[in-house]
């Protein structure tokens, strides 16, 4: 992972507000089934490992079900798309690969937190974990495709923005 | 926590065949009632059993959710000798908790309470397997990774907040022990 900076002030504190003040999409529950050979193996290897694809895991935000729109970073001409998880206490997120990065032209996959990292707040990229952060904080991943997840045994809720860019063929 | 050596020759791979073959007790439930404070956790009165008991339940985690398994002497059918890396002295005793994480158990954020009564306390980890990507072991802001099975550590505080979490697709399976000054 790549610090870029931090882009607090680009922050509209609306948006975690908002997204403290209500449930979001249940995941994996009510999300979209696999839909493309990528996300099929990637829900294969959880279900094999004893995850449920019935479960909740975590909560997700975007456009469909917020009330803003988060603004362009410098895409350099790039489609950006974005999401946010929200993850209470005892949520988490299987090891995985984004199934999107590894098909979609010249990907890059950014992370921000919206929160503080507080104790039990954990992003695993590969081996390492992302600590000691501040809401605002700017990560780029080293390798888009690359294995990671997440998980809160904390006592206070993690907020993190997911930005994706890649190219339209 | 501070990397100590590999015990690859005290770890019988048949203890950790019983463990991957097997549940344990189905914690924290089982601590509870052993404890005899099931129902009395559950109507929210003895929250001060763990001082991280109350916290636990205000931010959602239930009492009677199965967050991970655990062996000790009562149900794991082997002896389990003490580790090379450990010489009692006179007056010193010890115990160990073996514990397994299917993948998505976990064990919040807390400080060991019983280490606090213990007199002198040192507290050793030790992995029974291999890391692999997402067999999390948390020490105040650090992970411990990678791994070898019987790789230990000791933790530098006793009392350091850590916490435990498999997002992987393995079990993950840790071995604790910790010696103390017997207080008479």
């Amino acid at each position: 992972m790549k610090f870029i900076g931090n882009l607090a002030d680009k922050i509209d504190p609306k948006w975690l507000e908002e997204v403290l003040s209500k449930d979001g999409m249940f995941r994996p529950r009510d999300g979209a089934k696999p839909d493309t050979p990528e996300m099929h193996a990637e829900y294969s290897k959880a279900l094999a490992a004893g995850y449920s694809d019935t479960g909740t895991y975590f909560q997700m935000f975007d456009k469909t079900n917020c009330s803003f729109d988060i603004p362009a970073f410098h895409t350099c001409g790039r489609k950006m798309h974005w999401w946010i998880i929200k993850m209470m206490p005892g949520d988490f997120m299987p090891m995985h690969v984004d199934p999107h990065t590894t098909y979609e032209k010249n990907s890059s996959r950014f992370w921000m937190p919206l929160t503080d990292w507080e104790m039990g707040h954990i992003f695993v990229y590969e081996d390492q974990v992302i600590t000691n952060y501040k809401a605002g904080d700017l990560w780029e991943y080293s390798d888009p495709t690359a294995l990671h997840g997440a998980g809160n045994i904390g006592l206070t809720p993690r907020v993190i923005l997911q930005i994706s860019l890649y190219e339209e063929e | 926590m501070k990397f100590i050596g590999n015990y690859n020759e005290w770890l019988k791979p048949e203890w950790v065949e019983y463990v991957l073959n097997n549940d344990g007790y189905e914690m924290p439930k089982y601590e509870f009632l052993e404890n005899g404070i099931m129902d009395a956790i559950a109507k929210g009165e003895r929250a001060e059993f763990c001082e991280f008991q109350k916290k636990y339940e205000e931010v959602g985690f239930k009492h009677d959710s199965l967050l991970y398994y655990l062996f000790e002497e009562s149900n794991f059918p082997f002896k389990v000798p003490l580790p090379p890396f450990i010489q009692l002295k006179e007056g010193q005793n010890y115990y160990w908790n073996l514990f397994k994480y299917k993948p998505g158990n976990l064990l919040p954020i807390h400080s060991d309470r019983v280490t606090k009564f213990e007199k002198n306390c040192e507290r050793y980890w030790m992995s029974w397997l291999d890391w692999q990507d997402g067999h999390i072991l948390i020490y105040e802001d650090q992970m411990i990774a990678p791994y070898k099975a019987a790789d230990t550590y000791i933790f530098t505080n006793p009392f350091g907040t850590h916490g435990a979490a498999n997002i992987g697709l393995t079990p993950r399976i840790s071995f604790q022990i910790t010696i103390y000054d017997e207080q008479h």
